[in-house]
């Protein structure tokens, strides 16, 4: 498939294909559409976890002026 | 969240929705929201905004905040056309009680093609690879 006008994308994409993690592709084709989507929202929210603990992480290094 | 159902493993916080402009939809569409106080993401938080009909009706593409997350509502989209364009290119999903249509895989990566944005590179990257999965799996 290579419908990008920009080669350079085209090349990139080409490129970024080959690193892509198929495992993780081959295990969520097993899982149910609804499966998918919690799996999702669990990913999800783990990440805005990491994201206001960062944030709590920088507030207090500003405290203790570091 | 269309990739996330076609089994892509990227997080996405966000959910884009092509919605239909007819008039009966955007009535439904007004009152599925109102309750869950959008407001226009990005935008001052004094910018007076109210999400009904009227508006629907006037702009086209939006970009919300909700109390439940953010919300993308597109009247159309770059390489794809309006709701009943993407019509032919949907697939019906069953899930949570509910039936849905989403953008088929090869759409999806058209549009994001078309969008042209850098950081979708990636996406599409794993969205063809997806596709050449599905169609061993």
């Amino acid at each position: 498939m290579k419908t990008f006008v920009n080669v350079t994308d085209e090349a990139v994409v080409q490129a970024l294909m080959r690193d892509v993690d198929r495992t993780l592709l081959r295990e969520n084709l097993k899982l149910t559409f609804e499966q998918r989507v919690q799996k999702h929202l669990r990913a999800a929210q783990m990440m805005e976890e990491l994201q206001r603990a960062g944030i709590r992480l920088r507030g207090e290094q500003k405290t203790d002026g570091r | 969240m269309a990739a996330i159902l076609h089994g892509s493993a990227r997080v996405t916080l966000d959910v884009d929705i092509v919605y239909d402009r007819g008039t009966p939809n955007l009535n439904r569409l007004a009152e599925v929201l109102q309750p869950l106080k959008p407001a226009l993401r990005g935008a001052s938080s004094g910018l007076p905004f109210k999400l009904d009909v009227t508006t629907l009706r006037n702009g086209l593409n939006f970009t919300l905040a909700t109390d439940l997350g953010d919300l993308d509502l597109f009247g159309e989209l770059t390489g794809g056309g309006s709701y009943n364009d993407l019509l032919p290119h949907s697939v019906d999903i069953d899930a949570f009680g509910v039936r849905f249509k989403v953008i088929d895989l090869v759409t999806l990566i058209r549009i994001k093609e078309a969008t042209g944005r850098a950081k979708d590179r990636e996406a599409i990257a794993e969205l063809r690879v997806l596709l050449e999965e599905q169609s061993k799996h």
